[in-house]
């Protein structure tokens, strides 16, 4: 036991600091049993370098990747600031338990961020996510009141809201780019956003008016297949600008 | 409430007639409650997911589909756009970039495309992301096939 009174050690089961058990030789788990168990660099040598790769908190290393992830991404960092709290409750759990072996980490986010204004900070990451996630904004009045209501001369043309054919003689409302739905599956899209759900040509928005101009490409997923389509052979909205009027 | 309903009834009918069609994609509606659905996908071939099978759970909004369904993995993944921890997936046509055109058998082509192509530069598993980003593709491929082993391949014996 004395050598893990002077060293640490990083259950990657529990993912905790652990006071290991030795069986033959084998560092086990007091917690979990298993032998996932990985020695951390001595925190009295106060390497600071060292104990950034060591599961210690860093600090600066943590900030640095909000700031980074908060440019891009915001879910991410509602994620990245649970997982923060999650572990500092983890460290001052620990901390509690081992008060004579673990060391205290020389700063603790929980200096900064625990509290009302850790909570406001979450509370904001959150909001700001609401926004992004709704994607394009609505089409406007005007736009969808100029909407053409066209009668469905074709076999087999389907709605795509909500997958039904369309009989032939129907009526239907057609956006610039030629697709064609039901009014009553179109409309309530349109109030909520502006782009023709099978290939993204925007309506004109309120948005449209500001003086900085809106992309549509604030990339909130992993993997775009928006702009995968948008590369692709769909219709794209500046060439057809020309059919919105 | 009716639309979502009558929508997600329609997607039930082709989802057995699609059934033949894409042996990747088994959808599977709850029985008591259409707006629960869980999918057991394959992992794509000549990836580390590869002879993997992964389950997926749906929670369908009630507006859908003018909303996106939630979406995550309930079998265990270790991939740059999916939460190690809660399965939740980090897709753009799952957020911002949602079209009622979606259905969730297309949905659940997306996610597999997803795992043949990940994107490292907005993740979700940070350690996953950093070994791509680092260009450690051998390390992330052991990893990703070990959990693939562990977690998505029936137990032997």
């Amino acid at each position: 036991m004395e050598d893990a009174a002077e060293t640490m050690y990083w259950c990657h089961m529990c993912s905790r600091l652990v006071i290991p058990v030795i069986e033959d030789e084998i560092f086990k788990c007091n917690f979990c049993q298993s032998g996932f168990v990985e020695e951390i660099a001595d925190t009295q040598a106060a390497d600071s370098d060292d104990q950034n790769n060591d599961g210690e908190i860093d600090i600066n290393g943590q900030l640095e990747e909000i700031r980074r992830i908060l440019s891009r991404h915001s879910a991410e960092i509602v994620n990245l600031a649970e997982g923060i709290r999650a572990r500092l409750l983890i460290e001052s759990e620990t901390n509690e338990n081992n008060i004579d072996t673990a060391s205290v980490p020389p700063v603790s986010l929980g200096d900064y961020f625990i509290g009302p204004g850790y909570e406001m900070l979450l509370q904001r990451l959150a909001e700001t996510d609401l926004n992004n996630k709704y994607g394009t904004p609505p089409a406007t009045k005007e736009a969808v009141e100029a909407l053409a209501t066209v009668k469905i001369d074709e076999r087999l043309l389907q709605c795509t809201v909500c997958i039904d054919d369309f009989e032939i003689g129907m009526e239907a409302k057609e956006m610039p780019c030629e697709h064609k739905f039901h009014s009553d599956c179109l409309l309530p899209w349109l109030e909520l956003h502006s782009s023709c759900p099978v290939c993204r040509f925007l309506l004109s928005t309120a948005d449209d008016d500001d003086d900085e101009p809106k992309t549509n490409d604030d990339n909130n997923g992993g993997f775009s297949i928006a702009s995968m389509e948008r590369n692709g052979s769909s219709p794209q909205p500046s060439s057809n600008s020309s059919l919105a009027n | 409430m009716q639309q979502s309903r009558a929508r997600l009834f329609k997607e039930y009918k082709e989802v057995q007639r699609e059934k033949v069609a894409d042996p990747d994609i088994q959808l599977v509606c709850d029985d008591t409650n259409i707006f629960k659905w869980t999918a057991l996908i394959k992992g794509p071939s000549e990836t580390p997911y590869e002879g993997g099978v992964f389950q997926l759970a749906f929670a369908v909004p009630e507006p859908y589909p003018l909303q996106p369904p939630q979406v995550r993995f309930l079998t265990k993944i270790f991939h740059p756009n999916v939460h190690f921890k809660t399965g939740e997936i980090c897709l753009d046509i799952l957020k911002n970039a949602w079209s009622p055109a979606w259905t969730l058998q297309s949905v659940c082509r997306a996610i597999i495309a997803l795992m043949a192509h990940p994107e490292p530069d907005s993740p979700l598993n940070c350690d996953s992301g950093n070994l791509l980003r680092s260009g450690d593709v051998r390390g992330f491929n052991s990893m990703a096939s070990m959990y693939t082993r562990l977690a998505a391949m029936p137990k032997k014996g």
